[in-house]
């Protein structure tokens, strides 16, 4: 196969999309063309983005310890011994049982998210504008909305969402059309700094499709990103389920 | 050390040291994402995603020893091996159609429970490569569609549309090629695989 043969088909090797023949081909070609080598780099990390359009999903739960069974099972085997006769320990995904501690949910920021994160924007960041008052103030202002249209059930179509980081270091915060949550649940703002534990700000809850305007004094300086949650309301703890319903990016 | 401050590479080093615990936390942080995207591409088979995540995430344990921390992420490592066996699968049965979810706008639905930097974060990435991708010309996005999420070869996609098999090399290519340029100027890089 020639180069531009190669070259043509980096697209389709490049997301799986070639014969059998055709991949051993690219891969021999690859050895010793640098030119290839480095375009099929930049396509091959567009590949791995597109997995971010799929949409996380709960696994069976008996997947866990069938996982951890068969590594138990490998591990024996590599020992060279039959492996023992004895139930896995397998932690509760919920973390209300289990013997050992593996199964405390932990999903954390990849390391590269934070790195990158800094120059992301959420998908309806559209406007940002800086005004400037009569005493001087400057006020960037940042548009988000919506994660998804229903989040836990809530249906949030039509809820917008606007960051005012003023000069003076304090913050507007603006969200309209945010739907009434049953009496067990409450928003959650956050402000989540480019590294570092998001900040828990204000716990709140809409008697109407109604607008919450509020002044924050916090400087957001260092915040990458205000957030709105849905979560458990006062007193209904301790179920501490937080469901990001609302994102605006300060780094658009 | 706490294992949410673990990081995914030390994760992987204690793999090759047979750390089970170690598996355990990488499963906890990626097995969602990892069946969602193999429940997308199997067309909602919900048996056959979770043979095919079974499967990556074995090969994570037993291949721990190859993963190159300075050619990409464990994260998309382990979404790669999702995509191969998922692709393998696909090809295997012999019966692929188009996914059907939606590409264009937000999800419909995102009621899990989450860590919230994890999900802005992600959220925020998934938003950068849905534009990205929704900023193609139609007959580029198809293709790239139809190859990605429904494992079709390029000659099988030529054939569904009808056109020729150079047309649809070309559009998968330039695709990729304007979707990096869009990721890039959005600050969305990530990580340049090395081909080799």
């Amino acid at each position: 196969m020639t180069h531009d043969e190669v070259a043509d088909l980096l697209g389709a090797y490049a997301l799986d999309a070639v014969s059998r023949d055709e991949g051993e081909a690219v891969e021999a070609h690859l050895e010793t063309c640098r030119e290839c080598s480095e375009e099929l780099g930049q396509l091959l990390s567009v590949h791995d983005h597109l997995a971010m359009l799929a949409v996380e999903r709960e696994p069976p739960p008996e997947l866990r310890g069938r996982l951890l069974a068969l590594v138990e099972e490998d591990l024996a085997r590599e020992a060279g011994i039959r492996a023992p006769i004895r139930p896995v320990a397998v932690a509760d995904p919920t973390g209300t049982a289990g013997s050992r501690p593996l199964g405390r949910r932990s999903r954390r920021v990849p390391p590269m998210l934070y790195g990158v994160g800094g120059a992301l924007a959420v998908a309806a960041v559209i406007l940002i504008v800086v005004l400037v008052g009569r005493k001087g103030l400057t006020t960037n202002t940042y548009t988000g909305g919506p994660v998804a249209h229903v989040v836990h059930g809530i249906d949030l179509r039509g809820a917008t969402a606007q960051v005012g980081v003023r000069s003076d270091q304090t913050t507007e915060v603006r969200f309209t059309g945010l739907p009434v949550l049953p009496p067990s649940l409450a928003y959650e703002l956050w402000f989540i700094p480019a590294a570092g534990k998001p900040i828990p700000v204000d716990g709140f809850v809409v008697r109407s499709r109604q607008v919450w305007d509020r002044p924050y004094p916090r400087d957001a300086s260092g915040i990458q990103t205000v957030a709105l949650t849905i979560e458990r309301a006062p007193g209904r703890w301790p179920t501490p389920g937080k469901y990001l319903a609302v994102a605006v990016s300060l780094k658009g | 050390m706490v294992e949410e401050e673990l990081r995914d590479e030390d994760l992987v080093a204690r793999l090759r040291e047979r750390d089970t615990a170690a598996f355990a936390i990488l499963y906890d942080r990626y097995s969602r994402l990892s069946f969602g995207l193999a429940y997308r591409m199997l067309r909602d088979d919900a048996a056959a995603a979770e043979d095919v995540v079974q499967e990556a995430f074995l090969s994570l344990w037993r291949q721990a020893a190859s993963f190159r921390p300075d050619r990409s992420t464990v994260r998309t490592w382990l979404l790669s091996i999702v995509h191969h066996r998922a692709v393998d699968r696909l090809r295997r049965e012999g019966s692929r159609e188009m996914a059907s979810a939606p590409l264009e706008g937000l999800p419909e639905q995102a009621d899990d429970r989450v860590n919230v930097e994890q999900e802005v974060g992600a959220s925020l990435e998934a938003s950068r490569v849905r534009q990205a991708l929704g900023a193609l010309p139609p007959d580029q996005r198809r293709a790239i569609e139809l190859a990605y999420f429904a494992g079709h070869s390029h000659s099988e996609i030529a054939r569904m549309l009808g056109v020729p098999i150079g047309t649809i090399k070309g559009r998968l290519r330039i695709g990729l090629q304007k979707m990096r340029v869009f990721l890039d100027q959005a600050g969305l890089e990530g990580a340049v695989r090395d081909a080799r």
